[in-house]
């Protein structure tokens, strides 16, 4: 092309191929290498956020709590949350120290800080003059190649009457999205775990208390959704509905997987403005005040009591029967479980659901769309049930 | 011996006894790979048992108690009954009790072993929990089968329907789903999703109930 510009001679070999469609197959080459980079870029980039992010919603004190540990093995869960905390300060969050803390905790006697409830909200507040309790939870950390870490973050007012006010959770693999050449390949557990660290206090910062983002079951895709389900038309989808979610039965060998359930199905079902979750500590509370133990389920008169003592309208309950990741970088996750919401007023079941998958379904080529920790499938799983219970009214099954 | 025979009956005539014979052995062929091909099959069966007598209209909240478990997978009868009692519910035509409610009946009504009730312990259990029926299940078989290098998974379940006035039986029915088929002989894989099959069979029972 050169050649031909400056008028020099032209070989016989650029003669037999015109030289347009020698900067054709340049550009079509070039374009499409470009839109793999751009992929391989953007496939399940997470969010890793910059320590100049936007302003934080939440301006007050917050007592960052210990991580409660649901991975069900012994983690770094100390190393966790000073990550944590250093995050939380570098955004601008005004983080309570661990002194003045303890303090706290020691005084009051508090041994349970997984979930907040009235007494330690109120002497939080009083004490420590913190505006709000930031719960981590950590369900799962994996340093085997390639690295997973899940985990969720959950913050509650103090006060004498602690409520539910975000909540959010992200699971990670090593190799969720490793690109050309693998280059976006994490060999590091402690960069996995800064990234998902970075993403939950970058949601915290961006979404903060009060807000609904948008539901989750809207874009979920249709393998994720209940196999059988069930509503009564005594369910208004315009209607609102406080919800006490009860602790799941565990039917796996998976330790904590009903807590990590009942996790997924709070955080997908505080995006519906029409739900008002109850925090699961002040559950637990009112269950250990009111020395229910569940043999095989809820009861009617416990599921009475309970709604009564909290003041909400739905209880919702189920059993965990699969939950399982995979060590490694050869297997395949497994969630299955089943949910059932049983009414104040009428007594009865207004919705049930089963649920069950695998990390490969939907899977055709290669590896696309396969979800490598039970996290991301449970998170889709239950956003499906949500959208399933107060959205538009579908078929019977 | 041979150009004699072949003297005494010429061509034309050989060719038609050739081909008389061909047609005589034709059918039993086709019938041998007939049953070659069904006994391939993965396993479909069913039977059912109506009580002629019961009018199943007036059942309106039944409580299913936990399925009995033959399988090798521990929590088999769990995952049956959960598919059972979340595609019955979704029927519309009856109300399931929730669980928890059913563990609370069999608590009170002093139940020893819930998965076999007496018709005592039933018709007790349904006037503590006000249901019109009382429904138990066995899962016989739950799990992978294997034949050569070709594994499926297999389900079989018997579900049983007792009246609450008198415990007696008025429906029965049972299922068997999964198997290896000829194409999982043929070209491998491991069959269809165990819980597809546990759906297909759940749902097989119940279309029973409703016929």
């Amino acid at each position: 092309m050169r050649a031909r510009q400056k008028g020099l001679p032209v070989s016989g070999a650029d003669q037999a191929r015109p030289p347009r469609l020698f900067a054709l197959a340049a550009a079509c080459g070039g374009l499409s290498l470009g839109v793999l980079l751009v992929l391989s870029a953007c496939a399940n980039r997470p969010d890793t956020a910059a320590t100049s992010g936007p302003r934080p919603a939440v301006m007050g004190r917050i007592a960052v709590v210990p991580v409660e540990n649901l991975s069900g093995r012994s983690a770094p869960v100390r190393e966790i949350r000073e990550v944590l905390i250093e995050r939380l300060r570098a955004r601008g969050f005004s983080v309570l120290d661990d002194d003045s803390l303890n303090q706290v905790v020691a005084r009051h006697r508090i041994r349970y800080i997984a979930g907040v409830d009235k007494e330690v909200a109120l002497a939080l507040k009083e004490e420590a003059g913190v505006e709000a309790i930031l719960v981590p939870s950590l369900e799962l950390f994996d340093e085997t190649y390639p690295p997973k870490v899940a985990m969720f973050c959950r913050l509650v007012s103090s006060g004498d009457n602690p409520a539910l006010l975000w909540i959010d959770g992200v699971g990670m693999a090593g190799d969720d999205s490793p690109g050309i050449l693998a280059l976006g390949m994490v060999d590091d557990p402690k960069v996995l775990l800064t990234t998902v660290v970075d993403t939950l206090v970058g949601s915290l910062a961006r979404d903060g208390p009060g807000t609904h983002s948008a539901p989750a079951g809207a874009g979920i895709a249709r393998q994720f959704r209940p196999k059988i389900a069930y509503r009564s038309d005594v369910l208004d989808p315009d209607g609102t509905f406080s919800v006490a979610v009860m602790p799941f039965f565990n039917k796996t060998e998976r330790k904590h997987a009903g807590e990590i359930i009942a996790l997924h199905l709070i955080r997908n079902l505080m995006t519906f403005q029409n739900l008002k979750i109850v925090e699961p500590g002040i559950v637990r509370q009112e269950l250990l005040r009111y020395r229910i133990i569940m043999t095989d389920g809820v009861s009617l008169p416990e599921t009475e009591t309970i709604l009564n003592a909290v003041n909400a309208d739905l209880v919702l309950n189920g059993q965990v029967l699969d939950y399982r990741d995979y060590p490694g970088a050869d297997g395949v996750a497994r969630v299955d479980f089943s949910v059932l919401f049983v009414e104040r007023k009428t007594r009865r079941v207004v919705f049930s659901s089963y649920s069950q998958n695998h990390g490969d379904d939907g899977v055709v080529f290669f590896d696309w769309g396969r979800h490598n920790t039970a996290h991301t499938m449970a998170e889709r799983m239950a956003g499906a049930i949500g959208e399933r219970m107060v959205g538009p009214r579908g078929g019977g099954r | 011996m041979g150009r004699t025979w072949g003297r005494a009956k010429p061509g034309p005539t050989r060719k038609g006894v050739r081909a008389s014979m061909y047609t005589s052995l034709r059918r039993p062929l086709l019938y041998v790979i007939v049953v070659l091909l069904v006994s391939c099959a993965p396993a479909v069966t069913s039977s059912v048992y109506r009580d002629p007598n019961m009018d199943f209209g007036a059942i309106q909240t039944v409580a299913v108690l936990p399925f009995q478990n033959l399988s090798r997978d521990s929590v088999a009868a769990d995952r049956v009954r959960d598919v059972f009692v979340n595609s019955l519910l979704s029927t519309g035509v009856v109300y399931v009790l929730p669980v928890g409610e059913v563990a609370r009946g069999v608590a009170r009504a002093e139940i020893q072993t819930p998965t076999t009730p007496s018709p005592e312990e039933v018709i007790k259990l349904a006037a503590n929990v006000r249901a019109q029926a009382v429904v138990t299940g066995v899962v016989r078989e739950y799990g992978e089968v294997r034949s050569g290098s070709s594994s499926a998974g297999v389900i079989a379940l018997s579900v049983q329907m007792l009246e609450a006035q008198t415990g007696r039986t008025v429906w029965t029915a049972s299922s068997t789903r999964g198997g290896i088929s000829v194409w999982d002989r043929l070209l491998g894989g491991g069959g269809r999703p165990m819980n597809d099959i546990t759906r297909q069979a759940v749902n097989d029972v119940i279309q029973r109930l409703f016929k």
